[in-house]
Parts: structure tokens; C-alpha cells; sequence
């Protein structure tokens, strides 16, 4: 199993996450997805580090994009977001699906969240999957929405994610 | 009259269509790069400065580690010689199949896409693969 591969295998990163939000209103349903989330985990002390580029969300349409990058999230002044937290009693030995809480801080245009997240932890031969949804409000990021197009945008954002980490084996 | 209107029309339409396509998801092999790198130079630079040609179309050249199609699209992990441990990840173009890819791991690939910025790893979106680059 991938986490009883020594003193090597103490970190493992996922290099290739999956990131969508949703944003479900009676005006338009508005989806996007960050297929390219970076993520280490600290077997040792279950610490987990998520980052990913805000500019790398691709939606259905060219406008909701420019929307996002250019007016609501600024991606020029603020081009990354990340998650810096802990999963709760985690036991890195279990050779089964576990389910635990990840609690931490999430900071995205400069204003940070905390959050808890349930999320389940799946080993899969030389893989451990994390995976789950958790729901974030608008309004803790400071997003500056014109009044015009405040009911296109939900006011609470449902956000699914899915990620495959390996042993971080440094060259 | 009639038809000078009716040609203004057009002309509006055709341009906010194209300026509505999504440079995320058309086809960008007739499109110039920005510039030509190897792997390595693109760490360096992105290390260096993580504005280093952000959003700039990306000729880059490194050895192909990995083939994969995780979420759904197919992706080319390339490195180059010095900096082993980070990568330039690749997201092909929507339209590419593990079906039509004529290269191999171990290969030397030239790829051309879209730079979105770095993490561990440098990130680039709806690439191809760039047949008229030819350099190392």
C-alpha cells in the first residue's frame, strides 16, 4: 500500500486535483472546473497543504471566465488560492475508506475562512484519494458584485473536489 | 440600404462571436507563441517571477514523463533535465485522444499551450502538440 512505503512516502502530493463550484439561481446556473489543484499531505502529522490558480477555472461560456478573472476575483492581483489545514484523526495506515474532517483555513482575494470539511480519504493501490463537497459563502471573499447581476450569482457556493495523491519521492 | 444594414449586421455579429470564443477551448496550433522555451528556462523563469509570461501562448519543449487523462482530458507531464522535481503540466485541447497521440514516454515533445502559472509545477492549458517547433 502506498503509505507503507518507508521514510520516502512521509509526504504525498497530488498534482493534478479536481476543483468545481457550482452556482445554482433561478437567473442562470453558472459551473466551472480546476482540473489542475496541487496538494501535499504530511502522513506524519496529517497536515495538508492545497493550493490552486484561480485563472485555471474553465467554464461554459468565454464571459462567465472573463466575469470571474477579470471582475470578481481579480486574478491578476490575487492569481492563487489555498487551503492550509489538518485532517482530523486520521489514521494513514488504514487500508480502507475512511471519512474524516478536514479543518483549516481557506484564503482566496486575501480574506481567509475557516472551514471544516468532510471528506472522504480512499486508498486505491498506490494511490489515496481524497474527495468530497463542501459549501462556501460569497461574501467572506469580498467579491465585489454589481447590483445588476446580484441575482445571477448564488449567494452560497456548493464546491466539489477531487484528488489523487502519490508518494512525493524527491529527485 | 436595405443591404448595407443588413451587412453591418453581419460584420457586428461575426466580430462579437469572435471575440466570445474561448481561448481556453479553440484550437491555438495556427496561433504564434509568445515564446519558445525548454522546460527547464519555464521553471527558472516561473521560480524566479510567477508573472513570467502568465497568459502568454507557450511553445515548450521537455521530455514527456507521463500520459494521462485524469478528469477527463488527456494531460502530458513533461520535465526537463535539471529541475526533476517540478513538472510542466500540460492539459491538452478537448479534442485530443489518447487514440491520436503519435509520441512516447522518454520522448522529446514540443508542446504549445496557454500558461496559466505555477504551483509545485508549472500549468498549462489547451495545449497541442507543436509540430513546427523544432528546437531544443
Amino acid at each position: 500500500m502506498l503509505l507503507c512505503q518507508g521514510a520516502q512516502a512521509q509526504k504525498i502530493i497530488g498534482r493534478q486535483g479536481q476543483v468545481s463550484f457550482f452556482s445554482y439561481t433561478s437567473v442562470e446556473n453558472i459551473k466551472a472546473r480546476n482540473n489542475q489543484v496541487s496538494s501535499i499531505i504530511d502522513l506524519e502529522s496529517s497536515d495538508i497543504a492545497v493550493s490552486m490558480l484561480m485563472n485555471a477555472f474553465v467554464f461554459e461560456k468565454a464571459l462567465m471566465r472573463e466575469h470571474f478573472n477579470e471582475s470578481y476575483i481579480e486574478t491578476d492581483i490575487h492569481p492563487k488560492a489555498s487551503f492550509i489545514g489538518k485532517i482530523m484523526d486520521f489514521d494513514p495506515n488504514l487500508d480502507a475508506f475512511q471519512v474524516k474532517i478536514i479543518k483549516g483555513t481557506f484564503t482566496m482575494r486575501g480574506m481567509s475562512e475557516d472551514l471544516e470539511i468532510k471528506t472522504k480519504i480512499e486508498p486505491q493501490g498506490n494511490l489515496l484519494v481524497l474527495s468530497g463537497t463542501f459549501e462556501t459563502k460569497v461574501e467572506a471573499y469580498d467579491i465585489n458584485i454589481p447590483p445588476l447581476l446580484a441575482g445571477n450569482i448564488a449567494k452560497t457556493i456548493t464546491v466539489d473536489f477531487i484528488i489523487e495523491h502519490e508518494p512525493y519521492v524527491e529527485n | 440600404m436595405q443591404n448595407l444594414k443588413y451587412i453591418a449586421l453581419s460584420f457586428t455579429l461575426v466580430l462579437c462571436l469572435l471575440s466570445c470564443e474561448d481561448v481556453l477551448k479553440k484550437d491555438i496550433s495556427a496561433m504564434d507563441p509568445t515564446a519558445e522555451l525548454s522546460a527547464d528556462e519555464l521553471i527558472v523563469g516561473l521560480e524566479e517571477d510567477e508573472n513570467f509570461y502568465r497568459e502568454e501562448i507557450l511553445s515548450v519543449t521537455g521530455s514527456l514523463v507521463e500520459v494521462n487523462t485524469k478528469n477527463g482530458n488527456v494531460n502530458f507531464l513533461m520535465r526537463g533535465n535539471t529541475n526533476q522535481n517540478h513538472y510542466i503540466i500540460c492539459e491538452m485541447n478537448h479534442t485530443m485522444t489518447l487514440g491520436n497521440i503519435n509520441v512516447s514516454q522518454g520522448e522529446t515533445v514540443v508542446v504549445k499551450g496557454i500558461l496559466k502559472g505555477y504551483l509545485n509545477d508549472a500549468v498549462l492549458l489547451n495545449c497541442v502538440l507543436d509540430n513546427t517547433n523544432k528546437h531544443e
